[in-house]
């Protein structure tokens, strides 16, 4: 199903995901090279050399220093660890978390402080439950995931997974009830836009279609209509397609037509 | 007041309702399906040609045969209207009481292209 918005949304999402995820590399490698300082690394220590069996490691053969990296104003390791100045980073990243600054509101409305991976996981899990809720809302707007507990940072997360993962099931769901291509759907003909006074030659491909593939919501060879044509489904159906995405028009039989009816007329009730 | 049209609704099928609180029946392959606010009854498949819908009191309109449909609707608004899945509405009238019976004919038993609401 094409909802542009939701193409969008994950767009900046996986954009978002990425900037957190790249600045936990940067992290990542800093902590790795304050830990090996601590650890009186030494880049000049001698190593194995290449082609020994122990190539590469570090040897006692003497030459190093002992000493330590570089550190201070201006160098590799100008690193200000404080709570201001790893507040002030947050707040240049763009929005992490629904309590801002990088902070993730918790269910019982407290704020909890996501480690970078964290929040990048938080991030990508956000983006994701919001395009695909944004693509249910489309349809059917009144339409909620089951609460879900938030009672840490990682439950934050994983209430993300699960929306995500309701959301996408009932995306799964309406293609079944015709609303979408149907798990069926083969071949499709341009719609011109939502009329129904549909031309002999695209009925007669609508109707080949429908030969070969059935009908795209139930796989159904035979339409069910009493001329024996299979009925040319606008998808989106016209009814729902308040985006005016553009249609195409696949076979459908008259059963699926009017269940699709159905289900279209809760959707819309739902809208109201 | 009896009232003649002829159209070929999306879907196939036309909803008879109040104009709110309307509760959708879960979608059936029958004929005609309904909840107490809500009846959905199928038509001639739209893209084959158009059926002709008659809607008035059932005095009026009752062709003498006995119904597809008979039941009591609630009609809380006293009013009645018959629209489509994309929410045209065809016909609309007033009624006495916040329930009203329904009656459908039709002329077929899966694409009738003769159907008749009569009310009350």
């Amino acid at each position: 199903m094409y909802v542009p918005d939701a193409g969008r949304a994950a767009s900046r999402a996986l954009q978002r995901a990425g900037w957190l995820l790249h600045a936990h590399l940067v992290e990542t490698k800093l902590q790795a090279l304050r830990d090996a300082v601590e650890n009186k690394y030494d880049p000049n220590q001698p190593r194995v050399p290449a082609g020994n069996p122990d190539g590469g490691q570090w040897t006692d053969g003497g030459g190093g220093t002992g000493g330590r990296l570089p550190s201070g104003p201006g160098t590799l390791l100008d690193v200000d660890d404080s709570e201001s100045e790893r507040t002030r980073l947050a707040q240049m990243a763009p929005r992490r978390g629904r309590g801002g600054t990088g902070r993730i509101q918790l269910g019982n409305g407290q704020f909890a402080q996501p480690t970078p991976a964290q929040a990048a996981r938080y991030e990508f899990a956000r983006g994701r439950a919001d395009a695909l809720l944004s693509q249910v809302r489309e349809l059917d707007p009144r339409w909620s995931p089951r609460p879900s507990l938030r009672e840490s940072v990682e439950g934050a997360i994983r209430a993300l997974e699960a929306e995500a993962r309701e959301a996408e099931a009932y995306l799964r769901e309406l293609p079944l009830k015709g609303i979408g291509p149907g798990p069926s759907a083969g071949e499709s003909i341009p719609a011109r836009g939502p009329t129904r006074r549909f031309r002999v030659d695209e009925r007669r491909e609508i109707n080949r279609i429908g030969r070969e593939s059935g009908c795209h919501t139930c796989g159904n060879k035979d339409p069910g209509t009493d001329s024996g044509n299979f009925i040319p489904d606008h998808q989106l159906p016209n009814a729902l397609n308040r985006s005016d995405v553009r249609q195409r028009l696949y076979p459908q039989c008259n059963t699926c037509s009017r269940r699709q009816g159905g289900t279209t007329l809760k959707l819309k009730r739902s809208h109201e | 007041m009896r009232q003649t049209d002829q159209i070929a609704p999306p879907n196939s099928i036309l909803v008879v309702s109040g104009p709110k609180g309307v509760e959708i029946p879960d979608p059936s392959d029958a004929l005609i399906w309904s909840t107490p606010s809500c009846v959905i009854v199928g038509c001639l498949t739209f893209c084959d040609g158009e059926t002709e819908v008659t809607f008035g009191d059932a005095d009026e309109v009752d062709p003498g045969a006995l119904p597809a449909f008979d039941a009591t609707l609630k009609t809380p608004d006293r009013e009645v209207i018959v629209w489509t899945v994309e929410d045209e509405t065809i016909f609309r009238t007033d009624v006495p009481d916040v329930e009203t019976r329904v009656r459908v004919w039709a002329n077929a038993p899966k694409e009738p292209d003769v159907v008749i609401i009569g009310l009350g």
